[in-house]
């Protein structure tokens, strides 16, 4: 997992102001810019293909509830 | 514990699982979502279309559940549903369900994870306890009551259950075993999974279990949860419903049971929910019971009729007799 997009990860979850933020939009590319941005403003650095991974780790975890 | 209970609010538990022999939640935003969808995992699937909820998820040691349970203690649950499968239980939940101050809880895959965990009984009543309180965390001003609704197969550990909520009454709810196997040889359940299930076929593997016939072994599943129900019939916490006092027993019998009352707007909305198919509840109920028996073929009422009907009749002699 990339280093930074922890950071922000941990953040966010600290943060319910910053969540308020990040939860309400349901374009995935939209979100994304949002997470860069958001990371920007926090000297974290990252790029789309990070926050998609994030993603795609997290329907993966998800589904492994059933297992 | 470094995990502050208020950045907690609005979240729920939706995983539990074993890591390097400790126990880890994983919780998911839930916001103002209420638990409207027949099952619990249903409105878990819409949360996930959120792409905040892929990226962001909450996770802590088991342990922060018995902080949570200390220090933001949840209403009590005021009934649990148990059943047979495909016998009107999710017609019961949905009807409880459309009242907004009822929070309906159904089949959630975390209680099922924490009932069917590696762990001593001792930890997994003291667990049950606290993921219960966990979903019923108040979200709402108006929500007053919790109801759960176990899996089919959570039968099986009714006494741990019984245990672990010592206050909480309980119906099982059976049906005409035809009816049941029909059903499910139609769309098998997840207890009709070979094995999937431990508990229902105990001390047999795969290979022996597959030695049944399709027809015997969905027979045999039923007859697993019936003769479980049977087993406590004497609690005091329990009563039984037979798919056929539905929907009528659900504003009477079973509110009583459990200690819930509502004025006659609320049974209003809630018999109108019940014209609904619980499942897709777009779509209007049909009673199908005479389609499903006219579907049996020899083998489903040869094995209905061997392995469950007696535990049936004895069901429906301990309702009869409690009346």
């Amino acid at each position: 997992m990339n280093e930074d997009f922890e950071k922000l990860r941990q953040l966010v979850l600290q943060d319910p102001a910053l969540q308020k933020v990040l939860q309400p939009i349901s374009d995935r590319e939209e979100f994304a810019r949002q997470v860069i941005e958001l990371g920007r403003k926090n000297g974290l650095n990252f790029g789309e293909e990070t926050v998609f991974e994030a993603m795609n780790e997290g329907r993966r975890v998800w589904i492994e509830r059933w297992i | 514990m470094d995990l502050k209970i208020e950045n907690f609010r609005d979240w729920s538990p939706l995983r539990i699982y074993e890591n390097d022999e400790h126990f880890f939640v994983d919780w998911i935003f839930i916001g103002r979502k209420r638990f409207t969808e027949p099952f619990f995992e249903d409105t878990m699937q819409i949360l996930l279309r959120e792409p905040f909820n892929l990226a962001f998820r909450h996770q802590t040691p088991i342990e922060f559940l018995g902080e949570l349970y200390e220090r933001s203690r949840g209403p009590q649950p005021k009934g649990f549903i148990f059943h047979v499968s495909r016998c009107g239980s999710t017609l019961v939940s949905q009807m409880l369900a459309s009242l907004e101050k009822n929070n309906v809880i159904s089949e959630a895959s975390v209680i099922d994870k924490t009932v069917r965990a590696s762990a001593s009984d001792g930890e997994k009543t003291i667990w049950l306890r606290w993921i219960v309180n966990a979903l019923a965390q108040k979200r709402f001003e108006h929500e007053e009551n919790l109801f759960v609704k176990f899996d089919s197969w959570s039968a099986l550990d009714l006494p741990l259950i019984e245990t672990a909520f010592p206050d909480v009454p309980w119906i099982f709810m059976y049906r005409d075993p035809v009816e049941v196997i029909v059903s499910n040889l139609r769309q098998p359940g997840a207890q009709m999974i070979p094995a999937a299930i431990e508990k229902i076929f105990p001390n047999m593997n795969l290979f022996e279990i597959l030695q049944f016939s399709t027809e015997e072994r969905f027979a045999r599943t039923i007859a697993a949860f019936c003769a479980s129900a049977i087993g406590n019939k004497d609690s005091m916490l329990g009563k039984f419903i037979n798919y056929n006092q539905l929907p009528d027993i659900v504003t009477g019998e079973i509110c009583d049971h459990f200690g819930v009352t509502f004025n006659d707007q609320e049974i209003a909305k809630m018999r109108s929910s019940s014209k609904f198919n619980a499942k897709t509840p777009k779509q209007e109920f049909i009673p199908d019971s005479e389609e499903k028996r006219k579907e049996a073929n020899e083998n489903v009422v040869r094995f209905a009729e061997q392995l469950v009907f007696p535990l049936y009749q004895e069901l429906e002699s301990t309702r009869s007799s409690r009346k």
